[in-house]
């Protein structure tokens, strides 16, 4: 195979709307998915601040909007988005639909690994005297963490499937890419291409992932 | 001292509420290794937790050293917990960090200074003989060794009081044996005040001063190790001390009695405290009276750096001898109580 019949230029561009799709919404999904995560442990059954009803009303949205499918939620949002960024197209656009779709996907797979946790570490750490920042920032996250980036991981691969779909309102990426050339355009050495670095890319972040998630863990 | 005055506590549960502890009164002195022992469900965990203010009581008051745990707000209860170890069955180290940073915790969470924060963990690991361990991760451990790293870390900040909460309780026998040892050295030579809920009597029997029995939540026998555990008056407690210190005789030996059918004979349960228990008290009532004894059982147990020892005896001879005898016996200052030959009894 000829590699030069491939447009380069446009690959590297794809790759760089990518890499600023996913890299963005994930940083800021994170930290909010981060405190959402918090809020639903803490305000649980049990939890160090036990209140039902923040609970019930956070759960709930979050299993609604966990309910429907990334290029839906992205249409239905369209007036916030516009409202947020000035407008619906493009990649900066993607942004905000990228963020509420992979906030409340992360902020569950963090309960979980929050949920992990072992009562009696809190147990331990409240008779040792800790208030409860530091039962969060010296026992929670640090026996959280190892599972906590295998959630990002998670995150990260389902973030660089959704901009695919942001394709569909202009956003550009790798993903768009093997669509509009090799599904619209029938270029099958594109999609090949873009195939082939849309699996490398995931693996890698696996990869990471795994290898950091088990550094967190200790050894 | 911690004081427990009139305590209950009551839960909402599905089936109406539940009386977890009923009207307990314990006084714990400074310096004592106290045991409050107990099957489970008898309430035990909850009233320790209630020293550091993890669980608080729905009636009553908790005083340690004079100040009642349940009217504090959070900043003086923090204080207070800084002078209460606490020490676990399940352990509950961090295992995503090192033994040294896992006994340094209370310490950072303290606020203390990284150079005496080093210092103070270096003594520690050094007195629970963990120094070479300290860069490895609770995983790597034994049980009895991530129990003391669990001591290190409940030491670290000098407390006056150390909780412990069935520490001994997952680990084996031998094991469990050397975390008592420490325990007791713990109070000796650190004078701190352990008091230490369990269901293993051998603790209790090993290292503790004084013992409070619990029962549905409420406390149904305390007093001094040596005074419960030589004349036990509930039956929790027989159960929970019989198996330590044996009073009953055997089966067989009780079918064999039974077989042999002699007519004038009497089973007496002798217990033999203090200096008693190296008399030569049998010896005198096999020369003074003319009839016949059997050694049945008899066993000689060390409490508290007392000797308890326990006989059964059978005596073989007319009724009125045997009378004789029994008041003999009782002349002589030992516990003295008639057995019927049956199974368990």
């Amino acid at each position: 195979m000829d590699f030069n019949i491939l447009p380069w230029g446009d690959i590297i561009e794809a790759l760089k709307t990518t890499f600023f799709m996913v890299s963005i919404s994930l940083f800021i999904g994170t930290i909010l998915a981060v405190i959402l995560a918090f809020a639903l442990v803490l305000t649980n059954d049990g939890g160090l601040w036990e209140n039902r009803y923040v609970f019930y009303v956070l759960n709930s949205i979050i299993s609604l909007v966990r309910s429907l499918p990334f290029i839906i939620l992205m249409t239905f949002i369209f007036p916030f988005t516009k409202l947020i960024v000035g407008t619906r197209i493009g990649a900066t656009a993607a942004l905000v639909p990228l963020v509420c779709f992979i906030v409340p996907y992360l902020a569950r797979l963090f309960e979980n690994s929050l949920l992990g946790v072992d009562k009696g570490i809190i147990r331990a750490a409240k008779a040792m005297g800790a208030d409860y920042f530091q039962i969060i920032w010296y026992f929670i996250l640090p026996e959280a963490k190892s599972s906590m980036i295998l959630s990002i991981t998670i995150g990260t691969i389902s973030l660089i499937s959704a901009t695919a779909q942001a394709g569909t309102i202009g956003a550009g990426g790798i993903g768009d890419m093997a669509l509009t050339y090799g599904y619209e355009r029938m270029d099958v050495p594109v999609m090949l291409a873009t195939i082939v670095i849309l699996v490398v890319i995931v693996q890698s972040v696996q990869t990471l992932g795994n290898y950091f998630a088990k550094r967190a863990r200790n050894h | 001292m911690i004081e427990f005055q009139d305590i209950s506590k009551v839960y909402q549960g599905k089936a109406g509420e539940i009386h977890a502890l009923r009207h307990v009164n314990l006084k714990i002195r400074d310096g004592e290794i106290y045991g409050i022992i107990g099957l489970s469900g008898a309430g035990k965990s909850t009233l320790l937790s209630m020293i550091n203010g993890l669980e608080y009581p729905s009636e009553g008051a908790v005083l340690v050293n004079g100040i009642n745990i349940c009217g504090l707000r959070f900043g003086e209860l923090q204080k207070i917990r800084r002078n209460i170890g606490m020490i676990f069955q399940e352990f509950n180290l961090l295992n995503s960090k090192t033994v040294r940073h896992n006994i340094a915790l209370p310490l950072i969470i303290a606020g203390e200074d990284k150079a005496v924060i080093r210092d103070r963990v270096d003594k520690l690991l050094q007195f629970v003989g963990l120094t070479d361990k300290a860069e490895q991760f609770p995983d790597q451990l034994s049980g009895g060794q991530k129990q003391r790293v669990g001591i290190a870390r409940a030491l670290v900040t000098n407390p006056s009081i150390l909780l412990s909460d069935e520490a001994t309780s997952a680990l084996d026998p031998d094991t469990m044996e050397s975390i008592l040892d420490l325990l007791k050295r713990i109070n000796r030579e650190l004078g701190i005040t352990i008091v230490m809920v369990t269901h293993q009597i051998r603790a209790v029997q090993k290292i503790c001063n004084k013992v409070a029995v619990m029962q549905s939540g409420s406390v149904i026998e305390e007093g001094e190790v040596f005074r419960v555990f030589s004349n036990p008056q509930q039956q929790v407690t027989k159960d929970f001390v019989r198996t330590v210190v044996p009073d009953v005789i055997t089966p067989s030996v009780c079918r064999q009695i039974r077989m042999e059918s002699q007519e004038n004979y009497e089973v007496l349960r002798l217990k033999f405290t203090g200096q008693n228990a190296l008399g030569d008290l049998i010896y005198q009532v096999n020369t003074k009276f003319s009839l016949k004894t059997r050694i049945l059982h008899a066993t000689v147990t060390e409490l508290n750096d007392q000797t308890l020892g326990i006989l059964i005896l059978q005596i073989i001879g007319k009724p009125e001898q045997i009378a004789e005898v029994e008041e003999y016996i009782r002349e002589h200052e030992v516990q003295c109580e008639e057995v019927k030959c049956q199974y368990g009894l």
